[in-house]
């Protein structure tokens, strides 16, 4: 489980979250000008007459560009606005969003929304209450997402963006430090993933899973509390590199603290990962301990089968 | 003319004390105590070199400390078996290290007739304990059998050799010491993974496996018979030894005069070499003085010198001409009949392996190889392979991959099957190429992310996979629905590609698929990614 994979998965909904403090909604709305002035100081090179299939492209490759060139994008978005010539119109407000400007993301959606009411633009939605979250509007963001929820695309895409949304719902949960809310969504997200009968894209379903286990570990670790676990001895088990039995971790508490991690194991080659990863465990009362180069796989293993040991333990 | 005697005769022990206990429990340790001091140290170096410096997995198991274990002579006793050295040289036409070693206890042999037989072979020692330790209890008393039985082991050397001159290896399926150590790595080795590392590592338990340890169990059974059974009448390296020993300056001799003809000489010989007459039978005689030791006139005495005054002992040919040379022939048109039998296509050999043909032809089967290697990847050819891969390591990669730190296998082959490679150039040899099957993989097919291949070739430090985006079919989605990131994540995938010239076929990532995919989650009927030759 990486911390990567956990900021990406979260890089929706907390868009700016490095950044300081942005003002709040209304003053950005008010202070919002359309189009804004740094219109004039960008030049675009684009036949406009070209149709909007084409356009959209050279939009999405100027916005994985440069800041000069992600402006040249939002310009272009604009421009094909005007014309009209812009589908069913959902890309203004996602290519705002995308390129950073809020605002003006946040002016437009509802517009969009109020188009396409009923036909679950479900990224729509999500994208909107992230705007809105950016500017700590959370109660506005939660109605948001809710409102998603009763606005599903039909069947085969239904349980994906069902799915989808509670992951959202799970992230806006723990940005607000509700950590049991968040378990709630990220397992219901979990149920489902895995029951979408959509016809293609099928392969992301347990990528989609693995992300959201790792987000439940993550919010289990944070509130990782040893001294609140049961006392005694527990076993979990994990899938290591040997391939006839799982590897068994035994894990023992005493006193409010981590006393012993035992391994059972039919390692073939394990670099003493077996006898060192647990001391590490013990040592540093916690599961976020350092791989043995060259046993990855076997180190990984013991922390999981600890982890599943102190979910017996009463870790949440 | 100088006497080597190093027994002690009875007469010269105390009847009482330490002496004479030791006289009334171990005989041969008080009559000859140089002698089963000499055989002592050496088969306690043989264990140590088999058990403690082949066991791959060292406390800290790195290139270091493999390199360690790999530099010190683990196949030291290989390389006295002369049989097996001149055999290798002669059917693979090839000249090799264990040559040197065949040489050397030729050369002794010339000086001391069989004195590997009596004194340092650890066969011959594991004989001795196994007498000692059951044979002689139950064996039967019997009349020795015809002085011709010992012909059977020249018949044999014969074979052998002559299969060397059709080009076809036998003699390491006979010679004493590849028969001792593949027997001890199919039994005692396999026990000592069991209960050290753990019970799934054994290897799988296969016909040859079966046979190598019932030869090895044969050999010693039958001492039940005669002590020394296989030392007296079947060991083709006795045999080859014995040849230079009819040349040699040493002689047991007998003193006509002090004799009284008890017999106690020839109930004593473990070997064989006292004719009815008290005369010695110079091709068996192992030099071990025994015979000496019981001797309660003191008659006996070992000599030495050009000028050898004593009547030479009885010249009987050990087989007749006629004999030697159908056995040469035998083997000969054995070997040339088995090459007529089409070779299948080859297994995957040990990195570092000679081209296939010179690699049967080289390869003894001392399954040296399997005993350091860690995991272990390899593992004994049944048939499956050829009659003539029999017992060869063949690497098996659905029991483990070949681990990329570990060059020892290539250190330890006494004939050279397996070069000697360097880790550098360890982790260059290749063993195979691994094909990846699109029908299996669960990526090609677009069913989920895997990328356990991939990731088992990068920290191996091979680099030889590679994740390619492939797209996957697509339709109509909903607009608005997905991001632009989901719906090209909907329609493309990351598969792994095999870079073949970066691949060395170790397996590592067959072992992964195979583990993990087909054997932990069953998502796959088989493994996906295969090392093929």
């Amino acid at each position: 489980m990486t911390a990567q994979s956990i900021l990406a998965g979260l890089a929706l909904a907390l868009p700016l979250a490095a950044a300081p403090d942005p003002p709040s909604l209304a003053q950005a709305l008010a202070g919002l000008k359309v189009p804004p002035d740094w219109f004039a100081a960008t030049a675009v090179s684009w036949d406009l007459s070209k149709p909007w299939k084409d356009g959209r492209l050279e939009i999405r490759r100027l916005l994985a560009l440069d800041e000069t060139a992600v402006r040249q994008g939002v310009k272009l978005t604009w421009l094909y606005a005007q014309k009209k010539d812009i589908g069913d119109g959902h890309e203004l407000p996602m290519y705002l969003f995308m390129s950073g400007n809020y605002a003006w993301a946040a002016a437009e959606y509802p517009k969009f929304l109020a188009t396409v009411k009923g036909k679950g633009a479900t990224h729509a939605y999500l994208c909107y209450a992230s705007c809105l979250q950016h500017f700590r509007e959370h109660e506005r963001a939660l109605a948001v997402l809710r409102e998603a929820m009763n606005d599903l695309p039909p069947q085969p895409w239904r349980i994906a963006n069902q799915a989808k949304i509670n992951e959202h719902l799970g992230d806006y949960y723990l940005q607000t430090k509700d950590a049991a809310k968040a378990r709630e969504h990220y397992l219901e997200a979990i149920r489902l993933y895995p029951a979408s009968d959509q016809p293609y894209g099928k392969h992301l379903l347990p990528r989609h899973v693995a992300r959201l286990r790792n987000k439940l570990d993550l919010l289990a670790l944070d509130n990782l509390k040893i001294s609140a676990l049961k006392e005694g001895s527990f076993v979990g088990t994990s899938l290591g590199y040997a391939d006839k039995k799982p590897l068994e971790a035994f894990v023992t508490i005493k006193n409010g603290r981590l006393t012993e991690v035992k391994v059972k194991h039919e390692e073939k080659i394990d670099l003493n990962a077996t006898t060192i990863i647990p001391q590490r465990i013990v040592a540093q009362q916690s599961l976020k301990v350092d791989a043995i180069t060259g046993a990855t796989v076997t180190s990984q293993a013991i922390v999981d089968g600890a982890f599943e040991a102190l979910k017996k333990a009463g870790l949440k | 003319m100088k006497r080597l005697n190093h027994f002690r005769p009875p007469a010269a022990a105390s009847k009482a004390g330490f002496g004479g206990a030791l006289r009334r429990w171990a005989p041969t340790w008080a009559g000859v105590p140089w002698r089963r001091a000499a055989q002592s140290l050496c088969f306690a170096l043989f264990l140590v070199l088999f058990f403690w410096v082949s066991w791959p997995y060292p406390a800290s198991f790195n290139h270091e400390s493999l390199a360690l274990r790999a530099a010190q002579p683990v196949e030291l006793f290989l390389w006295l078996d002369p049989a097996a050295g001149l055999a290798a040289t002669v059917a693979a036409r090839h000249w090799q290290p264990a040559l040197l070693g065949a040489a050397a206890v030729l050369f002794a042999a010339w000086l001391l007739p069989r004195c590997f037989c009596g004194y340092l072979c650890p066969l011959g020692t594991l004989i001795d304990l196994f007498d000692w330790a059951v044979s002689r209890r139950a064996r039967q008393p019997r009349p020795a059998p015809s002085a011709r039985w010992a012909g059977i082991r020249f018949l044999l050397l014969a074979l052998v050799l002559g299969a060397a001159f059709g080009g076809v290896m036998l003699a390491g399926h006979l010679a004493a010491i590849p028969l001792l150590t593949r027997g001890l790595v199919f039994t005692a080795g396999n026990l000592q993974l069991g209960l050290l590392k753990n019970w799934s590592m054994l290897p799988d338990f296969t016909g040859a496996v079966l046979a190598g340890g019932a030869l090895l169990a044969v050999v010693l059974l039958l001492g039940l018979r005669f002590p020394r059974f296989w030392c007296r009448y079947l060991c083709p390296t006795g045999a080859l030894l014995s040849l230079p020993g009819l040349l040699s300056p040493t002689r047991r001799a007998v003193d006509p005069d002090l004799c009284v003809k008890c017999g106690q000489c020839l109930e004593a010989c473990p070997f064989d070499a006292i004719n009815a007459d008290f005369s010695t039978r110079q091709h068996n005689c192992s030099q071990c003085q025994t015979c000496g030791g019981a001797c309660p006139t003191e008659a006996i005495g070992f000599i030495t010198g050009i000028d050898l005054a004593l009547t030479p002992s009885a010249g009987t040919a050990p087989l007749s001409r006629r004999a030697a040379l159908a056995g040469l022939l035998g083997g000969g048109g054995l070997a040339l009949a088995g090459r007529a039998v089409g070779a299948p296509p080859p297994p995957i050999r040990p990195p570092g392996s000679v081209p296939e043909e010179q690699f049967l032809d080289l390869c003894i089967r001392c399954e040296q190889c399997l005993k350091v290697c860690p995991g272990p990847v390899l593992q004994a050819a049944g048939f499956d392979h050829g009659w003539e891969a029999l017992w060869t390591p063949v690497a098996v990669f659905s029991h483990a991959g070949c681990h990329q730190d570990c060059h020892f296998c290539t250190q330890v082959c006494p004939t050279g099957a397996i070069e000697p490679l360097d880790m550098a150039r360890k982790r260059k040899a290749k063993m195979g190429l691994a094909v990846i099957d699109p029908e299996l993989c669960l990526p090609w097919r677009g069913e989920r992310d895997c990328q356990l291949c991939f990731d088992e070739c990068e920290a191996a430090g091979y680099h030889a996979l590679e994740m390619r985006r492939r797209k996957l079919p697509g339709g109509e989605i909903p607009e608005g629905t997905f991001s632009p990131e989901e719906i090209e994540a909907m329609t493309s995938i990351l598969a792994p590609v095999v870079k073949a010239e970066a691949c060395v076929g170790c397996g590592l990532c067959e072992y992964r698929c195979l583990a993990v995919n087909h054997r932990q989650k069953k998502l796959l009927p088989a493994t996906a990614i295969a090392v093929k030759t």
